[in-house]
């Protein structure tokens, strides 16, 4: 567990200031996620937080110690930034992870234990052989979060973990962070611009923009409060606008509310807010059906399907149902359901799916 | 003496002037290189045109200058170095320095930038972390050897204006196969020519064999 604080921060790269007088801190043993757009300066915090950039002005503390200048190798010993852009070293998977061990002089026997462990956590030990490059980019990124887990760091950067990454490689990615996270109580900061990934892993949150930080508090106020500008990119699918109703209704003890989204399309969800709020439902949330099944689930809407995207193993089907709700199905779903552009479909989810804001 | 063994005799002080040249070459040119790519400062653009100049320096015109130099009357000339495999050796070192320079300096500025923040993420001291630089450019590295054996074993105007083409000591592959050419002698001069161009091809082989030896060990 490590506690890293920037007081006042700035850094300047020639006439552009891309951080001006932030303040951030981590406290031991948290998650903590900096928000915002590209370009908002979220690299920068974390290149100076790691100690790899020296601010312009302004202060570092670690565990309380005030860093700078030569001290700042003394943060890199104990902390680690994995980038968002895979590096790795042209050698063998094996000898890239081992890398931070050795400068380190541990053991070769210490370095076979722990390197054996960190490439099982990220599911890449059969490939301990393989030159690094030769890997698939989400292989290559996980192969640099093992680079950064081996070391044990008191604390753990990193940029965009899973931006770019296939599903399986961010599921992976997300619970090797959180096991950490629990397990070893490693201090962790991820810097993201998917405000999901941020609710789904920390609790607390750094709105960062144009090179200040605009707010900080707890990811789901964050979100409840600012949700429509949060969205940075078209990750982030049905966020919608609505009114929320209570309904009388308790579904598992909790209080069930009608939002609705338009004149046509109202849903259930689980909520004590009342009046205006943005809702978002997850597409890997819906189920498509060729006409109606019978399930435990609130939400059953009928609609035409307008789009249908692949992306890699998975596709994405539009549906218009007086709103265009997106859900994503495995390909060979979609295989099977043989459904076509137009076609008429139903839409299901469950009302504790619907996420309120 | 049978003209095979000369052959032989020719192609083995062919392999020594030139290895030597390019062994001189790296030695001086390396550090220079790997400074020139690791550090910047003022004037090293500068500095970098002039030896990416100098790359394309006509041999003869080195020759001339270097003959001048230590003929008798030259500056250098009371070193009596003239018409000796030791002036071939300068020559054609001086000749290649500038391309191990070039190639050295450019393959560790390519170097992706994200290789030096990476070891210095993992712990690296500044120092570890150019070495980790300098292992990404080993490819270059030898890059820069091969092509400068290649270019010292081929080149004739430094090797005849400062060796002479003089039987049993300063005669080389190059100066043998122009020797033979005007002397009418075509099918030796290709012959000779043959020698020459599996010697470089052989050369380059090992040497790449080699790198994979030493990019292995370099990790360990």
């Amino acid at each position: 567990m490590g506690v890293i604080e920037l007081r006042d921060v700035t850094v300047d790269f020639d006439s552009t200031k891309a951080l001006d007088r932030i303040n951030i801190r981590a406290e031991p043993g948290e998650m903590l996620s900096l928000i915002g757009p590209n370009g908002a300066g979220k690299t920068t915090a974390l290149r100076v937080m790691a100690g790899l950039l020296e601010p312009t002005k302004g202060e570092i503390f670690y565990n309380n110690e005030r860093l700078s200048g030569a001290d700042l190798i003394k943060l890199r010993k104990r902390s680690t930034l994995v980038f968002q852009k895979p590096a790795v070293f042209s050698t063998s998977v094996f000898k890239n992870v081992a890398y931070g061990l050795r400068v380190r002089d541990v053991s070769e026997s210490e370095i076979e234990k722990r390197v054996k462990d960190a490439l099982k956590q990220v599911e890449l030990y059969t490939l301990k052989e393989r030159f690094a490059r030769n890997l698939s980019g989400g292989e290559q990124r996980r192969l640099c979060l093992a680079m950064g887990i081996v070391t044990e760091p008191e604390i753990l950067y990193l940029d965009e973990p899973t931006a770019y990454l296939d599903s399986e490689s961010t599921q992976i990615v997300e619970a090797v962070l959180k096991e950490l996270n629990k397990e070893k109580r490693t201090t962790i900061v991820i810097s993201t611009h998917n405000i999901m990934q941020a609710e789904n892993l920390t609790r607390r949150a750094i709105l960062i923009q144009n090179g200040t930080v605009q707010r900080t508090g707890l990811t789901s106020e964050i979100l409840r409060d600012q949700l429509e500008t949060l969205v940075f990119d078209d990750t982030t699918r049905n966020i919608f606008s609505g009114s929320a109703e209570f309904t009388n209704g308790l579904h598992s003890g909790m209080r069930l509310a009608s939002i609705k989204l338009n004149d046509d399309v109202s849903i259930d969800a689980i909520t004590d807010r009342d009046g205006k709020v943005t809702v978002r439902i997850p597409p890997e949330d819906i189920v498509v059906s060729l006409g109606s099944v019978l399930s435990s689930a609130r939400n059953t809407l009928k609609g035409r399907v307008s789009d249908i995207s692949l992306e890699d193993a998975m596709a994405l089907l539009t549906v218009d149902v007086g709103v265009n709700l997106v859900a994503q199905i495995t390909r060979s779903s979609l295989e099977n359901l043989r459904v076509a552009l137009d076609d008429e479909v139903d839409v299901t989810f469950k009302a504790s799916s619907v996420r309120v804001y | 003496m049978s003209l095979e063994s000369e052959i032989v005799e020719i192609t083995l002080r062919a392999l020594s002037i030139s290895g030597l040249a390019a062994l001189v070459a790296a030695g001086i040119g390396l550090p220079i290189g790997v400074v020139l790519g690791m550090y910047k400062f003022r004037g090293r653009d500068a500095v970098t045109g002039v030896f990416r100049a100098l790359m394309s320096m006509p041999t003869v015109a080195l020759g001339l200058l270097l003959y001048l130099a230590f003929s008798r009357a030259g500056p250098l000339g009371f070193l009596e170095l003239l018409y000796t495999p030791l002036a071939l050796i300068i020559g054609q070192a001086i000749l290649v320095i500038p391309i191990m320079i070039s190639i050295t300096s450019e393959t560790i500025v390519s170097v992706d930038p994200s290789i030096r923040e990476l070891s210095r993420t993992l712990g690296a001291d500044e120092r570890a972390a150019a070495a980790s630089v300098l292992r990404e450019s080993l490819g270059g590295v030898v890059l820069a050897l091969s092509a400068s054996f290649s270019r010292a074993i081929s080149e004739l105007g430094v090797a005849l204006m400062l060796g002479g083409n003089i039987q049993g000591l300063t005669r080389i592959l190059t100066t043998s196969i122009a020797l033979e050419t005007t002397r009418g002698e075509i099918a030796l001069g290709l012959g000779l020519t043959v020698i020459l161009l599996v010697l470089m091809v052989v050369f380059n082989l090992m040497l790449n064999q080699a790198e994979k030896r030493v990019r292995w060990w370099l990790w360990e």
